[in-house]
């Protein structure tokens, strides 16, 4: 099991991330947060450009207030810990770390262990 | 309305490009050389050859990408009435549809790889429109 994070109050599962261009393999590392309750991965919104990242599609976002505003998609890949997604569609906004959307986490069995603040991530 | 005429070589997307300028008026025509698909970049190209002469900035996607984006919506209602199109992603670049496939991610990988890495426009034809919640707050220790 992987222990949560301490950086948020309350502590946060957190994975070691990577996100790299698919085409011209240049790749970003950050701090990356599990977060079901997203249905796509959202990067900082400056990796775009360090990523040379080309949009590849548009898509409105809810935030929690109920605003919507539309946000351009790209296709990228996202390695949590050693493991690599390919071509996963991910947004950016303005944020310090990863958000791993179901997008990429309903590939996988995940298991939430608030009570003793760990988790683990595998591949049944 | 000027005419200039003349050739120009740039970097874009990683190709060394030769461009000749055979007339620049507000329609701008160019004919490019380059290992590449050419006929259909034209778009692309002509974005950044006037923003090259005009401004100096360096090229920006998000034009072209909102062009095809226009073009899609122009296109959709027409998409949606042709059965090999419905249900299925499109690419748009240039304002026409490139290709399609069912799965996105083998379109993409195409059409990168028929065109080259640039700002195409993907999406589903279908009635529905997708919206996504991002519904957790982010609270940001100080």
């Amino acid at each position: 099991m992987i222990r949560y994070a301490s950086i948020e109050d309350p502590p946060v599962p957190i994975m070691k991330g990577e996100v790299s261009n698919p085409i011209l393999n240049i790749s970003e590392k950050g701090p990356a947060k599990l977060d079901t309750g997203s249905p796509v991965t959202v990067i900082p919104e400056e990796w775009v450009d360090r990523l040379k990242l080309m949009p590849k599609g548009t898509l409105p976002l809810l935030d929690f207030r109920g605003n919507e505003k539309r946000h351009r998609t790209y296709a990228a890949h996202v390695t949590l810990d050693s493991e690599k997604f390919e071509w996963i569609e991910i947004v950016a906004s303005r944020r310090a770390n990863i958000l791993v959307g179901r997008n990429v986490l309903n590939k996988r069995k995940l298991i939430l262990d608030g009570k003793n603040l760990a988790f683990k991530i595998e591949d049944p | 309305m000027t005419t200039i005429t003349g050739t120009n070589s740039f970097t874009y997307l990683n190709v060394d490009w030769t461009a000749t300028y055979t007339s620049i008026t507000q329609q701008v025509e160019v004919t490019v050389f380059a290992d590449f698909e050419t006929s259909e970049t034209f778009g692309i190209l002509t974005t950044g050859m006037t923003q090259q002469r005009n401004d100096k900035t360096p090229v920006d996607s998000a034009d072209s990408f909102d062009k095809e984006r226009g073009a899609f919506l122009q296109m959709k209602e027409t998409l949606l009435a042709d059965s090999s199109y419905r249900d299925k992603y499109v690419a748009i670049l240039n304002s026409s549809v490139v290709d399609s496939d069912e799965d996105e991610i083998k379109l993409l990988k195409r059409v990168y790889g028929r065109f080259g890495y640039l700002p195409v426009y993907v999406e589903k034809v279908q009635d529905k429109t997708r919206i996504a919640e991002i519904s957790t707050p982010e609270i940001r220790s100080k």
